[in-house]
């Protein structure tokens, strides 16, 4: 299954599908337009790896350093497992 | 053990999966073990995309099952030896603008593995990890 970017009204994006390092070119490309405060509901998303890691550290310095704040919501377990290895649950807003 | 070889292609990484889906639906182990197995091709696989370009154009995965335990070998050919065993883990302390790019995926296949071995023979250079079935 491939990764599904779906940018809503009001800074919300979700994220679906599995974010692998295939899909971390082309996320990085639709999500260039996230500029400002954002949440992304991970609702559907499977799975992540370091690519998508990546991909989601690099939107949140881009917007931290802009002033604005990222939030990742609805993490399934194994995800929130992978987000918690890599020492990135008291750095981001993880809900 | 059951083997398939795949191009040295990120293209392969969706059949790499479905091989470790299917082996384990045909053993009737819940879905959800693959999850680590999936994570760590998906690191070790992309990283030799990067670092290990002089190799054979093949790579092969080896899926078996020891007892309760799932075992995984990823395998290059033609290839120097990398020893994820023995990369120090990344620095998680200090704020995310530090952070130095890279390590991460070496960082979380040791983590999430119960077991990780690794031997260089002849050119061939073969990480295996063993992960318990949860049931």
């Amino acid at each position: 299954m491939m990764l599904e970017v779906r940018i809503m009204e009001g800074g919300r994006v979700h994220l679906l599908g599995r974010f692998d390092a295939s899909q971390a070119a082309g996320a990085r490309q639709a999500l260039a337009a996230v500029e400002e405060s954002v949440t992304f509901d991970l609702t559907g998303l499977e799975y992540i790896s370091s690519a998508g890691l990546g991909v989601l550290i690099e939107i949140y310095k881009r917007l931290h350093g802009k002033g604005h704040t990222m939030r990742l919501v609805n993490l399934r377990p194994n995800v929130r497992a992978v987000f918690g290895f890599a020492g990135l649950e008291k750095i981001l807003s993880i809900e | 053990m059951t083997e398939r070889r795949y191009r040295r292609d990120i293209a392969s990484l969706q059949a790499m999966f479905e091989f470790v889906s299917e082996f384990l639906a045909t053993r009737e182990i819940p879905s959800s073990n693959a999850f680590v197995p999936h994570l760590v091709l998906d690191e070790l696989f992309t990283n030799a995309l990067k670092y290990r370009t002089g190799g054979d154009d093949t790579v092969a995965v080896r899926i078996g099952l020891d007892g309760e335990n799932i075992v995984l070998s990823f395998v290059e050919f033609g290839v120097e030896p990398f020893d994820i065993t023995g990369i120090p883990d990344p620095d998680l302390s200090g704020p995310i603008e530090e952070r130095q790019a890279g390590g991460m995926g070496i960082f979380l296949v040791k983590r999430l593995a119960d077991h990780v071995t690794y031997e260089h023979r002849d050119g061939v250079s073969t990480t295996r990890i063993t992960k318990r079935v949860e049931r």
